[in-house]
């Protein structure tokens, strides 16, 4: 089996599973949802043997109060309600049967309901009458003193009590009958107080009468509401709903059982699948990290040769400059030489002189100016002395400036801003005046001979910027050098009159490369070089530059170029 | 899930096994099936009187709010009519006229009943025709010849008010609505229960609570039969019964008002015509004038009128006497102080 034929069945498996799951968890009856609608028909089913227990006691005198009743028929609204929320897990045709089924119930509750109020109504004028009954009867028989009317009166008294006892028909008619006879012999002749009780006890027969048959009615009718068929009626629609879940779901749980092993059995496979891909992973692992070190290691030759390339490209940058400076060097040293080689030869014509002064004597060498030696002999002692120093001061400079070390040590900032216009006195002299305003700066620990190159770059570039601006002219230009203190920081700034920078290089005049001399006069590394170098210090290198003003360089160098804010040089 | 069904069914099986095992074991004693309580077995009678008990398991917050309601003006059509303008607390609930008058100042049709243990009752208004506390309250309230005003109003009203809807918020989870305004009015409802009264300490043993005067009265009221009525916490308001039983109230009285037909007006069932809710006898001392039409000024009338068309007789002056000295013992507290 390939792994994606493995892994689309598996999806599938798995999807269909939780499809089933889902399914089950919708039509699975809930355990607890169940218990509760079945605890909630059995309570109705207790509030009907409640109501109708209560209904007897109050019918029989056991309670003189109809709270319980009342509390019944609270219970019962309250239960229909709670009947009427359905388990969720019955389907829509089950649901409706088993609402069509509550309906058929609650119509009877409904009735029953109505039935209770009426008979709680009658119940309390029945009891009211009897309780009353004996001693109305006792007042009008006390009161009778015609002994028909009084054995009518018995006669009444018993068929009332006797009917309320047990009402067979017959006597509820017998006794109607004779409150009808009663009533029309006591209608006229008899005394007020005799009639008034008679009448009482009439009424209060009648009352028993009419409400003994109407309580008893409304009771029977009570008793006999059809309680039972509908609450089976419910119970099997309910049940049927119910068993037809319990099925279902275990169907649905046989066929997710299965679905369960199918699908670890692809897990399985797949687990296999997967600890062999595992071995094969670690080799390829191990094969890799081999790899990984061999590249690691050539990318860390190819580093340091790069490192190794910068140095020597930096280096040939600063043989470059001097070897651009050469013949202006060159012409430096011609000069005192020149003067030198005259001052020696004059010394030579008149070391003759005074050689032949000292053979033959002053007196007969009238062609020898002894003034004129005397005055100009040690003078061209001091000339050739001056020479001799200016040469050297060139050469130590020179040496000075193609020292070759990347080691870091003090450097006199000033010293070094003096060395380099020495140096490149010949790029300057003929097009700018130079000046100096050079504050109090500390010893700054650096690569001296970088930041000499810097420099040197600088006041170089200032030189070619002046000489274009003055090309062909008289005009000469100015370069100002300035170095102060600003905290922990020395700040050098070289400034020009040159023409300015045009704004559509200044982006780019620090790209190595890129240059608008003409060809020999500069690679182009220069200014790029010296970005590097001032941020291998942790320093900053920048410009302000106006056309047709000048521009002047700033380079910012921290006292102490610690390690800590200097960046790594770049690779490239 | 299935799982659960499957151990519910376990738990259910063995739970039958156990129960037949124990069932034989102790000579079938123990059965589940409820068995009917035989008449015979209710040896202590239930007497028609229990004392009422405190309101309990009311939230505290809901209480407050349906107070404040209650007492709202600004709910009413004209903002000039609260459920306390005619059920005034400190009128024991009610107004102490025979017909209270509504918002275009014409006489309502019944006399209105106290609020107070308005939650005994089983339901509501003189011809019972809400079935309960909140379905009452929207009754007054949207009448136009009571306090005239619209749902709409009333929820406007109390959103406009910060502190009242703030209260909602704290009490209900869903905040103002038109049912949370209901039960607020009735869980407030609930708490106007009067208790301690004289007649309830007796009930619960201290004889020396109400006088020798009350104890016969109390016995006539139940020999007469104004128990099988009045009966219950209530003494009353678990029941209807038709006016004039004995005798023809309406007819002596003259005049018959669509509001005189009672529950008649519910059900037009003309055996309900002239019944109405037995009235409760709580504190009824405190509630004059009696009746549904408020037409009986003092007690003692009204235990004459009630004698004549209920029970069909003619009490004795003294007797008369006992039932009020009774009846005033039926008198509770509402927070501590007698009504």
């Amino acid at each position: 089996m390939t792994a994606k034929l493995s892994l689309a069945l598996f999806i599938v498996v798995a999807t269909t599973l939780i499809a089933a799951i889902a399914t089950g968890e919708a039509i699975a009856p809930n355990e607890t949802e169940h218990r509760a609608y079945e605890a909630r028909l059995a309570a109705r089913n207790e509030s009907d043997q409640s109501t109708a227990r209560h209904a007897l006691e109050s019918r029989f005198g056991f309670s003189a109060s109809y709270d319980e009743l009342a509390k019944d028929a609270r219970d019962a609204a309250s239960l229909r309600v709670q009947s009427r929320v359905v388990p969720g897990f019955l389907l829509a045709s089950e649901r409706r049967g088993l609402l069509a089924a509550l309906s058929k119930y609650d119509e009877l509750a409904e009735r029953r309901a109505l039935l209770l109020e009426h008979f709680k109504s009658e119940n309390a004028l029945l009891r009211n009458s009897m309780r009353y009954f004996p001693s109305a009867a006792a007042a009008a028989l006390k009161r009778s003193h015609d002994l028909d009317l009084t054995s009518q009166l018995v006669e009444l008294r018993h068929l009332t009590l006797s009917m309320a006892l047990e009402d067979d028909g017959r006597a509820k008619q017998s006794q109607a009958a004779l409150i009808v006879v009663l009533r029309e012999a006591t209608a006229g002749e008899l005394p007020n107080d005799q009639k008034t009780a008679v009448e009482g006890m009439l009424a209060h027969a009648a009352a028993i009468g009419v409400h003994k048959t109407e309580t008893d009615r409304l009771l029977r009718e009570l008793l006999a509401l059809p309680f039972e068929p509908a609450r089976a009626h419910i119970e099997d629609a309910y049940e049927a709903g119910f068993a037809r879940a319990q099925r279902q779901t275990h169907q649905l749980g046989r066929f997710i059982s299965a679905l369960a092993v199918l699908l670890l059995a692809l897990a399985s496979h797949a687990w296999l699948r997967l600890r062999r891909a595992a071995v094969g992973l670690r080799c390829a692992n191990e094969r890799l990290e081999e790899a990984v070190a061999a590249r690691t290691s050539e990318l860390e030759s190819e580093m340091q040769r790069r490192a190794q390339v910068e140095v020597e490209l930096r280096q040939a940058q600063k043989l470059e400059a001097v070897g651009q400076l050469a013949s202006g060097i060159a012409h430096e040293i011609n000069t005192p030489i020149q003067y030198v080689g005259d001052s020696l030869y004059f010394l030579r014509e008149a070391f003759k002189d005074v050689m032949h002064l000292a053979e033959v004597g002053a007196a007969a060498s009238a062609d020898v100016d002894l003034e004129l030696l005397k005055a100009e002999v040690p003078e061209a002692f001091e000339r050739t002395a001056d020479g001799i120093k200016q040469v050297a001061s060139i050469v130590k400079a020179m040496k000075t400036f193609a020292h070759n070390s990347l080691d870091k040590m003090p450097l006199d900032l000033n010293a070094a801003i003096h060395n380099t216009l020495t140096v490149a006195r010949n790029e300057y002299k003929y097009v700018a005046d130079v000046t100096t305003d050079l504050g109090p700066v500390p010893e700054v620990i650096c690569n001296a001979g970088g930041i000499r190159q810097v420099l040197l770059n600088l006041v170089v570039n200032a030189a070619h910027a002046i000489a274009d601006v003055v090309a062909g002219s008289n005009a000469r230009g100015s370069i100002r050098i300035a170095s102060t203190l600003h905290e922990q920081v020395v700040r050098i700034s070289v400034a020009d009159t040159g023409g300015g920078i045009p704004e559509a290089i200044r982006e780019r005049i620090f790209e190595p490369f890129f240059t608008t001399k003409e060809p020999g006069r500069g690679s182009g590394q220069g200014l790029a070089i010296c970005q590097s170098l001032i941020k291998q210090h942790g320093g900053k290198l920048w410009f302000e530059t106006e056309i047709g003003a000048g521009t002047t360089f700033f380079v910012e160098l921290p006292i102490n170029a610690d390690s800590r804010n200097v960046e790594r040089p770049e690779a490239a | 899930m299935i799982l659960d069904l499957a151990r519910g069914r376990m738990v259910r099986v063995l739970g039958w096994l156990l129960l037949g095992l124990s069932g034989a074991a102790c000579g079938g004693e123990e059965r589940k099936e409820p068995e009917p309580v035989p008449m015979t077995s209710t040896h202590e009678q239930v007497g028609p009187i229990a004392p009422i008990e405190p309101a309990r398991g009311l939230d505290a917050g809901r209480v407050a709010l349906g107070k404040q309601l209650f007492s709202d003006a600004r709910l009413s059509g004209d903002g000039k009519l609260s459920c306390a303008s005619c059920h005034d607390l400190s009128r024991a609930g009610a107004d102490s006229v025979p017909f209270s008058v509504g918002m275009k100042g014409d006489a309502l049709g019944v006399n209105t009943p106290t609020v107070f243990n308005a939650s005994l009752n089983f339901r509501q208004f003189w011809d019972g025709r809400a079935g309960s506390l909140e379905e009452q309250a929207e009754g007054p309230l949207l009448n136009p010849h009571e306090m005239g005003s619209t749902w709409l109003k009333v929820l406007t009203c109390i959103k406009q008010d910060p502190r009242l809807t703030a209260a909602f918020t704290k009490s209900y989870p869903d905040g103002v609505s038109v049912a949370n305004v209901k039960d607020a009015i009735a869980t407030f409802e609930r708490s106007l229960v009067t208790l301690d009264a004289p007649f309830d300490r007796f009930l619960a043993g201290d004889q020396a609570a109400i006088d020798p005067q009350a104890k016969r009265g109390y016995e006539l009221f139940t020999s007469y039969g104004c128990s099988a009525c009045h009966q219950g916490r209530g003494v009353g308001g678990n029941m209807f019964q038709k006016l004039g039983v004995m005798a023809d109230y309406f007819k002596d009285r003259g005049r018959d008002t669509p509001a005189d037909q009672g529950r008649f007006n519910v059900t037009h069932d003309e055996t309900d015509r002239h019944v109405f809710k037995v009235p409760s006898l709580r504190n009824i001392a405190r509630t004059a004038p009696y009746l549904h039409d408020g037409s009986v000024a003092t007690l003692e009338e009204a235990i004459r009128v009630m004698a004549r068309y209920q029970l069909g007789r003619d009490l004795e002056p003294q007797d008369v006497t006992a039932l009020s000295a009774f009846l005033k013992t039926l008198t509770g507290k509402y927070e501590g102080r007698s009504l």
